[in-house]
């Protein structure tokens, strides 16, 4: 194992060559969202571990620099962005309480970590995301691809394993297969 | 604690990834920016209006999944 002073020096660099400021307070705008809307729309009344913002936005610069990074030809883009968030999350399991509900805590984990990561991709992608794709049978796809991920997430052992770079490659053929879909006249 | 230590102290009972930690930056060339490429850009990481609508969209993904 490592020495606990030279990774306190390591994360020191990446204090200076990232700003985790700026995204630990992009992660606590997602928590507190996915919060307010899972109390809104739902009535599930979700808790936080405390630190974890802090947590998911000096993790994510971690393995970006640690997984991703050394197998890059240049920047990330936004699947790597997306698969890396998603992962993140899924590891740390910021969500540690549930009232009202029948759900494990690993699976609305795995929703916090999907939903997430689509609100990224459809951030870049100025979408207004897959809600109604105007094609029924698309529409079913997109339902299926979801609902099996997260239940995928809720097994998922991200102790072991950060599939950084096919999960980017899912994301990335899911949006190519949506607009691939989207720009055929005939099925709309 | 700063974000710093409360990282750390998160991080050490983090058995694999530490193992496999390189402790090297990356600095090839080509890795040029500031931060990752949402902040290079002008794209922001999240807008508020896609939190809602991934929100809505996985909560019917859900539904029709349970109905199924």
């Amino acid at each position: 194992m490592k020495n606990i002073d030279e990774i306190a020096s390591f994360v020191g660099e990446l204090e200076n060559k990232y700003d985790i400021k700026s995204r630990k307070t992009e992660i606590d705008t997602i928590l507190q969202r996915f919060k307010e809307l899972n109390q809104k729309e739902i009535n599930l009344d979700l808790e936080f571990r405390s630190d974890a913002s802090t947590i998911i936005a000096y993790f994510y610069f971690y393995l970006l620099e640690q997984k991703t990074k050394p197998v890059l030809t240049g920047l990330a883009n936004n699947y790597k962005i997306a698969a890396c968030t998603e992962l993140t999350i899924n590891y740390v399991q910021p969500v540690i309480g549930a009232k009202n509900t029948g759900k494990s805590i690993r699976q609305i984990n795995a929703e916090l970590s999907v939903f997430t990561a689509l609100a990224i991709i459809g951030g870049w992608h100025d979408l207004d995301f897959y809600l109604n794709s105007g094609i029924s049978s698309l529409n079913e796809a997109i339902d299926t691809f979801l609902s099996d991920r997260i239940e995928i997430f809720s097994y998922l052992n991200t102790q072991e394993s950060f599939p950084i770079m096919l999960n980017s490659q899912t994301w990335s053929l899911f949006y190519l297969i949506y607009q691939y879909y989207r720009s055929i006249p005939m099925m709309r | 604690m700063t974000d710093k230590e409360i990282f750390l102290d998160w991080l050490k009972d983090k058995t694999i990834p530490i193992d496999e930690l390189n402790l090297e930056l990356i600095q090839k060339d080509d890795f040029k920016f500031e931060n990752d490429e949402m902040s290079a850009s002008d794209k922001t990481f999240i807008q508020p209006q896609q939190l809602d609508s991934a929100f809505q969209l996985i909560q019917r993904a859900l539904t029709t999944a349970s109905a199924s």
